[in-house]
């Protein structure tokens, strides 16, 4: 599953998109639980960040397929 | 009325074309026209920036300003609505949004720019990164979204 970062995260991670496989059906919630494992820098920001799923903002109970687009928002700033 | 379009959603690279956008949100019902540009600023506090780069999701970022512009059309009295948002680099001085409304009356032209921009800022997957004149930068920590 593609899993895509943006602005500072990007920067820190130093890529704009990971392949984070997996198996089975989970929830956004679950989700960044199971990131903030595989990916240390991300814990600074899993409190704060949205997360949207196949470009659209989604909630802890929103579920996530193998095959959706996941992209973590940290707070925006545009404008 | 005719088949145009009523709205208009788009990121670049460069300066945003001003008359694009007066030329889009012309409409024979529409009595008032109103433009906001948000703009680099130079001085913050004591420092002093250079630029702004942005980064933006895009692919997300269109649909998110299109919903945003639809709402603002079918809320208030507004004709055309449209909107342009640069990405990448950003001299000081220059717009790196620029909204243009056009409605019957004056009050949903001023509306429209406001709803657009603070939904903008809350809700649209784009990033600012702040360059100072003393070689720092920092990413802007925003609000949203909520």
């Amino acid at each position: 599953m593609r899993v895509l970062f943006f602005s500072v995260l990007r920067e820190r991670l130093g890529t704009r998109e990971m392949d984070v496989p997996i198996e089975h059906e989970t929830t956004v919630g679950d989700f960044v639980a199971g990131l903030v494992e595989q990916v240390p820098v991300f814990a600074d920001y899993a409190s704060s960040a949205r997360l949207a799923v196949n470009r659209v903002y989604a909630d802890l109970d929103t579920p996530i397929r193998p095959g959706d687009e996941v992209a973590i928002i940290t707070p925006v700033s545009g404008g | 009325m005719d088949e145009r379009e009523t709205i208009s959603v788009g990121l670049q690279v460069g300066p945003i074309d001003r008359d694009e956008a007066m030329r889009f949100v012309a409409d024979l019902r529409a009595g008032a026209i109103s433009v906001f540009e948000g703009v680099t600023r130079s001085v913050t506090g004591k420092r002093e920036t250079i630029k702004l780069s942005y980064d933006a999701y895009e692919q997300m970022a269109e649909p998110v300003l299109h919903d945003i512009l639809e709402e603002a059309v079918e809320r208030l009295d507004v004709c055309r609505a449209f909107v342009r948002h640069r990405t990448g680099e950003v001299p000081a001085g220059e717009a790196s949004v620029l909204i243009a409304v056009s409605s019957p009356h004056r009050s949903a032209a001023f509306e429209g720019c406001r709803y657009i921009i603070d939904e903008l800022k809350q809700r649209a997957p784009i990033w600012k990164k702040e360059h100072f004149a003393d070689g720092g930068a920092e990413w802007v920590a925003g609000k949203g979204p909520v």
